[in-house]
């Protein structure tokens, strides 16, 4: 995939997103302004129902921009057709709330199945999942099933499958939410090293004050406004 | 007259009365009557034989008042010699017959078939001949008719002029009505000879169109069916039912059935029939009481009948049961049927017989009265039949057509149901930029994985109930591969639809909405 390397990862101007129909239409996200630069890590943090969740399945093309510009490595997301929002996740490594493995599915096989849209060879498949799950310290887990394996495994797995890809961004959605205090660190930790490594962008939606450290920035939303606090800033 | 003729000559002697009376009465010596003497027994009469030679009697060889006794010669006329020549001669030709049976009976079938094709082309001839003939007669009749009223108007305009005698103008009537019926006789001999020919109903043909097919190239032979329902009552309850009854003829094979086959020949005796195995329970216990060894007895339209053996034949929607007997045995049972007018025949061919050549030559050597098929052919019309013209046929298409959408909704519920409850994992596929023809594709699979899976049990469920449908009712259930293929596209056709209804959730909505 060709992608203009001279424009920011990710680019949002007055980006306004509504839920429901009619009376019941209910404003989530107001005048949205955001820049995030190629290779940056970026933490997103505020109180629940703040619309972090909302702006960031927005980002992750899971959702249709309805009033706004979004673009993505240049992508412009507003009123894109559906193949175009189709390709455009494909650039994008999304990491859920929950882990959203597929149970009937060995991590391995789990993994794969990034690569099933990518264009890559079996064998260089095989490579890439494996030196992943090594990355993610699960090369003598792959052939269990999620079912089988610990709530910091799983995620893991599910980073994992987000980075085999090897995507120009990450979006990670409370990734530690499910997790102890030293799992959850160790699985930032994993990504932020990987990210590293791959160059790629990452925002990361968090409450987890301790992970705070890991950004290179931190931005704050409330009420569906997009805050710049200094006093959140490391 | 003597009494009458007495009292006169009392009543004119009169004057005289007074001396008789003095006188001795008269003496009655004689009396003359007319009578007949009978004898006490019966008058046999005796004839010589009237005949156009005029007989007459040689020697008599009774005398009067001879006693005789029944067989003797009374009388030997003068053809007696002449007669017994002719009686001799009436023997020898009955021995020749004899000889002649015994060499047809002995083999030469060919040459047998190739007479019996020449006396149908005769006939064909005659009946050509003799339609050709009436058909002149009635010409020249009409011709004659229209003349002699001509005639006779004529007559009765010159009549009424008072130019001739009503004598004359009544004979010159006489003429035209004479000449009028003659053309009536004519026109209904014509009918007769035609009727003979084309069909009387639209589904029987005469015999003659079998004999006819007999004698072209490749068939080896004819045989003619009659059918029909005729009265049969249940010999244990006297109930009247009716029973399908095909006549055939005894001598051939035209029947593949065993039981049949077997019992073919004792039906060339009268009265005889063979009664069907599967035939339902209204018209007796004919098969167990046969098999048990009972002589079964009963009346099949107001004749009694014996029931000689069983064979098995399923019944139909149409037909209940059925009865298999001769031709001969079939008329006298039907009355109400002409012989020679036959429902189907049954022509065979040698075996090295080009099929589509013969049926084509008989196409157009037989006139449009008939219908030739092979016997495919004629079970395919059969087939066609039930399912295009009867309500059976409709009310099985219509079984079809809301099995196939019933199952699409048992299977639609199954996949969406199946859809919601992997929502999420759909959703994160496409979350990773799967496209939603991935997503129908992974559906499609699970639709016809599920066909397979339910097809295999259904088969067999269905097997099963042929099975038993068959057991209940003796209806034919034949489940053939074709059948199965048929079902099988359905179900996954149903299924494919399914699929497609069930993903559409999918497609429309955003994955971010699904989580």
């Amino acid at each position: 995939m060709v992608t203009n390397l001279s424009k920011p990862a990710i680019s949002i101007a007055n980006l306004n997103h509504y839920y429901g129909q009619g009376s019941l239409k209910k404003q989530v996200l107001f005048d949205i302004n955001l820049q995030i630069n190629r290779g940056e890590i970026i933490i997103m943090t505020g109180p629940s129902g703040s619309g972090k969740t909302t702006l960031l399945t927005l980002m992750g093309s899971l959702r249709s921009i309805q009033e706004g510009n979004l673009s993505i490595l240049g992508q412009e997301l507003l009123d894109a057709s559906k193949e175009q929002m189709t390709l455009a996740r494909r650039n994008i490594g999304y990491i859920f709330q929950a882990h959203n493995l597929l149970n009937f599915l060995t991590a391995y096989q789990n993994i794969e199945m990034a690569l099933e849209i990518q264009e890559v060879t079996a064998a260089e498949a095989d490579t890439r999942i494996r030196t992943i799950l090594d990355a993610v310290g699960l090369e003598h887990r792959m052939d269990y099933y999620p079912s089988d394996l610990s709530g910091g495994q799983k995620q893991r797995v599910a980073i994992a499958r987000a980075l085999v890809s090897q995507p120009k961004i990450i979006l990670a959605d409370e990734p530690t939410a499910a997790l102890d205090k030293k799992s959850g660190r160790d699985v930032v930790e994993i990504m932020e090293k990987l990210a590293r490594e791959q160059g790629c962008t990452i925002l990361l939606v968090t409450h987890d004050n301790r992970i705070l450290d890991l950004a290179d920035r931190i931005i704050y939303m409330e009420d569906g406004y997009l805050v710049n606090r200094s006093d959140v800033a490391v | 007259m003597l009494l009458v003729g007495a009292a006169y000559q009392l009543s004119t002697n009169r004057p005289n009365q007074q001396s008789a009376s003095v006188n001795a009465a008269p003496t009655v010596e004689t009396v003359s009557a007319l009578g007949r003497l009978e004898p006490e027994g019966e008058v046999i009469q005796v004839f010589a034989p009237t005949s156009m030679e005029g007989a007459r009697v040689e020697t008599l060889r009774v005398t009067h008042g001879q006693q005789i006794r029944k067989g003797d010669v009374i009388a030997v006329l003068d053809t007696y010699t002449r007669r017994q020549a002719a009686v001799q001669e009436a023997l020898e030709q009955v021995e020749v017959a004899q000889a002649q049976l015994s060499q047809v009976e002995a083999g030469a079938k060919s040459g047998q078939i190739r007479a019996q094709s020449r006396v149908v082309d005769r006939q064909q001839v005659e009946l050509q001949t003799e339609t050709e003939a009436q058909e002149a007669t009635i010409a020249r009749l009409k011709a004659e008719l229209n003349n002699a009223e001509l005639e006779a108007r004529r007559y009765q305009v010159l009549y009424t002029d008072g130019a001739v005698s009503a004598s004359l103008r009544d004979g010159k009537q006489l003429t035209a009505d004479i000449v009028r019926q003659q053309l009536n006789g004519s026109q209904a001999n014509l009918s007769r000879i035609q009727r003979s020919r084309p069909l009387i109903s639209l589904d029987r043909f005469i015999d003659r169109r079998l004999y006819q097919a007999a004698g072209i190239t490749g068939v080896a032979s004819v045989s003619p069916i009659y059918l029909n329902s005729i009265q049969w009552r249940n010999p244990e309850n006297k109930e009247i039912w009716d029973i399908y009854t095909i006549g055939i003829n005894p001598e051939h094979q035209v029947l593949n059935i065993a039981g049949v086959e077997a019992n073919r020949e004792k039906l060339r005796q009268p009265d005889t029939v063979l009664f069907n195995l599967g035939s339902r329970r209204e018209f007796g216990a004919i098969a167990e009481r046969f098999q048990s060894g009972e002589a079964i007895t009963t009346e099949i339209n107001e004749r009694q009948v014996q029931i000689q053996g069983l064979f098995k034949l399923s019944p139909t929607f149409g037909i209940n049961a059925y009865l298999v007997t001769s031709d001969v045995n079939f008329l006298r049972m039907a009355p109400f049927r002409q012989g020679g007018l036959v429902d189907v025949g049954v022509i065979k061919l040698k075996p090295d017989a080009d099929v589509q050549a013969v049926l084509a030559e008989m196409r157009s050597r037989l006139p449009d009265d008939v219908k030739v098929m092979t016997r495919d052919d004629y079970a395919k019309a059969e087939v066609a039949f039930w399912s295009a013209s009867t309500p059976v046929g409709y009310t099985f298409d219509l079984g079809v057509v809301i099995a196939f959408i019933v199952g699409s909704v048992i299977v639609y519920q199954i996949l969406y149901s199946d859809v919601t409850d992997h929502l999420p994992e759909y959703a994160t596929l496409k979350a990773m930029g799967f496209r939603d023809r991935y997503l129908l594709i992974v559906v499609f699979q699970e639709s016809l994985i599920l066909a397979v899976l339910g097809f295999i049990p259904g088969t067999v469920i269905a097997l099963g109930i042929y099975q038993i449908t068959n057991l209940a009712t003796m209806l034919p259930m034949a489940m053939d591969l074709g059948r199965i293929v048929f079902v099988f596209i359905l179900t996954a056709i149903m299924s494919s639809v399914s699929a497609a209804i069930a993903v559409r959730k999918l497609q429309t909505a955003d994955p971010a909405d699904i989580f």
